[in-house]
């Protein structure tokens, strides 16, 4: 219902930016789950976006803001391209290895983020946002000096990792089938932690009241440890997917925003991870089908960049000021009437 | 103002705080609402100070209804409350707490003016409250002085008291009662929310009666206690007595004690229940909290200090240290029995829960969030929390906020259970409390422990003298 109304709002901002709403979200729609290249991209976004979003609902549930999402992504990315380069590059076990270091990397970082937190009482905020910048620092220095590539240093990249290293294909329609993989067993194992285990009622309540928390002769510290470890290790993954699936190879800000667009995807989606991920699909339609629009209607390149923002803003007033909750209880009544 | 409530409900969840509840309170006069814990005299109070909307039903001053009612226009018709949880700015000083939202502060900031002010209503109440302090450093008691001087010197027209009767002592509830009757006369309404009968018979005018969430009946007074409980509890009330094992002084427990830059050692004996007293602001609030988190506080017994692990605190202020405002009944369990345990059996957790729920009598089910609870029933919930294996436990008012028959039943289960624990702390304002289930006794004046013997080698009258600093007294 709220996101009916958020599209309606938006379809009206199109409009007064003189575009037709309909042909707009029908080139959308063709551009992206129509074809098996775009449907295929679509999934590997999803992918990624989901995972972001499900490393912001950990930190979420710990009452935490990772800003450093990004640099956690990032991590993972040189984490997976250090494993790719190594000499198990061009065998089967890469893959393997690297979402492992991929993990690890992210993880790390996550956990520095957490001790800067509680340990050097700098807020989780701006220890974050410092460490993307040291991330995409970390990346450029990477690109340019010791992983250059032979004998030029740009900007552009590494060099293409070894075939073996590139996440593969299912079947010939292009089926992303280690993306998929990676978010469905992270989205299980999340589910499982939290509706199950006392880990997860831990992370919730340690977000709920740190000083009940230690009450009860618990650690809250270690508690958003934990919760920042999991939220890196998590989101590393998405940085693995980045290299194996998309580049193929190191670029400075790989991680493309997508881990600061997790933070939107977990709060519209209510922290909920499920809906994390039907939320992910939706954008991740919205930027492979946004692509075609400019080839198809000739509409300016920002314009996928302007929907998806305002469907988000729009969507979040609107469950905010419970419009929705007023038109739901108005519809009921006046069925109820009738 | 003249105050009607229109046949207000309000749910929380399954929960049924107020059902169709109808009341008149007449203008200048002292109102109380009386009930047992979670009857839903706090819900209703709160939709008249905006904090909780009710589902249905309407409020009405001087007979105009008001439409959506909020905490702006709460303020704006003059109306304050004054909560168990006082809302106040804890990074704030008592002076800047006082200064927010006052009516002298406009865009110039008129200091001198509202420190006079504020020191000419310190004095009137014979509060003892220093405007440098931090609102956090203050005990709950004295944040509520501080919050009924913002109201009275803001000129509240509405002034709804929600058992504030534990947070001041003799002296200032009746120099406070004698202001707000004062007030009544110049047309001012005066709700008091309580469960202390004598207060709501000596200061009341009227009386409404609720009874799990609706309305039993609105009276005159003066009523016969007896009959008022009877009312309350739907006539079911049993005396009960308490029986009471004292433990014998063997001294075979050791409590090392730091209190105000001075160690001192505490001879007590295991089982015992010890009572720590004082008045509000002296070292009493915080001697529990600062024991149990302090590393360098030791409890030694024959076979050396007593694990920390299997210390057990429940704190006075419920869910800024207690509770987890956001987490169901069922989740609190969940936590506080599963230390240690990394998969949670739920269906063992949801009975265990369930029969927890009942036996402490908490009005709620397991799906009831903590912040949706009454202060009472919360207090009950961080009692039903206590494990069983805890041999130290620290209580800090343990009855604040209950009815007399909860306080009974509470009493009944620490007395049942202080023998198999190492030791039982509790504090307390209350001379009685202290005297009728104390095994040791520490009295506080100030920041100092100035007596700490067996309660058989002191009376009672020393304990009221030892604390309110009279040297006459004092057994050392």
């Amino acid at each position: 219902m709220a996101f009916g109304l958020a599209l309606f709002c938006t379809s009206i901002l199109l409009v007064l930016l003189g575009v037709s709403p309909w042909s707009t979200f029908i080139a959308i729609l063709e551009g992206s789950v129509l074809g098996l290249d775009s449907l295929s991209r679509v999934f590997v976004i999803t992918s990624i976006m989901s995972l972001s979003a499900f490393a912001l609902i950990v930190t979420f549930s710990c009452n935490m803001w990772n800003i450093g999402v990004e640099g956690q992504m990032m991590l993972g990315a040189i984490g997976a391209v250090f494993v790719a380069r190594s000499f198990i590059g061009d065998t089967l076990l890469s893959i393997p290895f690297m979402i492992i270091a991929a993990m690890c990397f992210g993880g790390i970082f996550g956990l520095i983020c957490g001790l800067l937190k509680t340990k050097g009482s700098v807020h989780e905020i701006f220890a974050g946002l410092g460490l993307d910048f040291v991330a995409a620092g970390l990346i450029v220095y990477l690109v340019i000096g010791p992983w250059k590539k032979e004998g030029i240093a740009s900007t552009s990249g590494t060099d293409i990792i070894p075939e073996m290293s590139w996440f593969p294909h299912l079947f010939d329609f292009k089926f992303p089938i280690i993306p998929i993989l990676l978010f469905g067993s992270m989205y299980l194992i999340l589910r499982f932690i939290y509706a199950k285990t006392s880990l997860g009622l831990k992370l919730k309540s340690v977000g709920s009241n740190t000083n009940a928390f230690s009450r009860l002769g618990l650690s809250p510290d270690m508690y958003i440890l934990f919760g920042f470890l999991i939220a890196g290790a998590v989101v590393g993954l998405a940085g693995a997917i980045q290299v194996g699936s998309i580049y193929h190879k190191l670029v400075p800000y790989i991680s493309g925003g997508y881990g600061f667009l997790g933070i939107l995807i977990a709060l519209v989606s209510g922290r909920k991870l499920s809906i994390a991920i039907v939320v992910s699909a939706f954008f991740a339609c919205l930027v492979v089908g946004g692509s075609t629009l400019q080839i198809k209607l000739g509409l300016h390149a920002s314009l996928p960049g302007i929907i998806q923002a305002s469907i988000v803003l729009f969507w979040l007033m609107i469950k905010a000021s419970s419009v929705h909750i007023k038109l739901i209880n108005a519809v009921s009544k006046s069925y109820g009437h009738s | 103002m003249k105050i009607t409530f229109d046949s207000i409900t309000k749910r929380y969840g399954e929960l049924i705080a107020n059902d169709a509840v109808t009341v008149s309170i007449e203008s200048g006069t002292i109102h109380a609402i009386i009930g047992e814990n979670g009857a839903g005299k706090s819900t209703l109070v709160k939709m008249l100070s905006g904090q909780v909307t009710p589902d249905s039903g309407s409020i009405a001053i001087d007979d105009k209804v008001i439409k959506g009612f909020s905490t702006h226009s709460a303020i704006e018709l003059g109306i304050g409350l004054l909560g168990q949880d006082p809302m106040d700015f804890k990074n704030l000083t008592v002076m800047q707490s006082f200064t927010v939202g006052h009516r002298l502060n406009t865009s110039m900031m008129r200091n001198g003016l509202l420190r006079q002010e504020f020191e000419r209503l310190n004095s009137v109440y014979a509060f003892n409250i220093d405007p440098k302090k931090k609102i956090y450093q203050l005990s709950i008691g004295e944040r509520q002085q501080v919050e009924l001087m913002r109201l009275l010197s803001n000129g509240a027209k509405v002034i709804i008291l929600d058992e504030p009767n534990s947070g001041f002592s003799l002296e200032q509830k009746s120099k406070v009662f004698d202001a707000l009757d004062g007030l009544t006369e110049e047309g001012c309404t005066v709700i008091l929310v309580s469960h202390k009968l004598e207060d709501v018979l000596e200061y009341a005018s009227s009386v409404s009666i609720m009874r799990k969430g609706t309305l039993v009946d609105t009276l005159d007074l003066p009523q016969s206690p007896g009959h008022l409980v009877d009312l309350m509890f739907g006539g079911h009330q049993e005396e009960s007595v308490l029986q009471t094992e004292s433990v014998t002084d063997t001294q075979n427990l050791v409590a090392k004690v730091q209190q105000s830059g001075q160690t001192i050692d505490l001879n007590l004996s295991k089982g015992m229940m010890v009572g720590a007293i004082g008045l509000q602001g002296s070292g009493v609030d915080t001697f529990l909290r600062n024991m149990f988190y302090d590393k360098s506080f030791l409890l030694t017994d024959a076979e050396g200090p007593i694990d920390k692990s299997s210390f057990g605190y429940v704190p006075a202020d419920r869910l800024e240290r207690g509770l987890f405002p956001e987490l169901s009944i069922l989740d609190h369990h969940a936590l506080s029995s599963t230390l240690g345990h990394n998969v949670i059996d739920w269906t063992q957790i949801r009975s265990m829960c369930e029969d927890l729920i009942r036996e402490y009598g908490i009005i709620g089910t397991p799906e009831t969030k903590a912040h949706e609870l009454s202060g009472g029933n919360q207090q009950r919930l961080m009692l039903s929390m206590m494990r069983s294996d805890i041999n130290v436990a620290m209580l800090e008012h343990p009855t604040r906020g209950l009815d007399i028959q909860s306080a009974d039943y509470i009493w009944d289960k620490l007395l049942n259970d202080k023998l198999s624990r190492t030791v039982t702390l509790f504090s307390s304002y209350d001379v009685d409390e202290i005297w009728n289930y104390s095994d040791y006794v520490l009295c506080f004046h100030g920041e100092d422990i100035v007596a700490s013997c067996s309660i058989n080698s002191i009376s009672k009258t020393d304990i009221i003298n030892n604390i309110a600093g009279n040297v006459i007294g004092r057994d050392e």
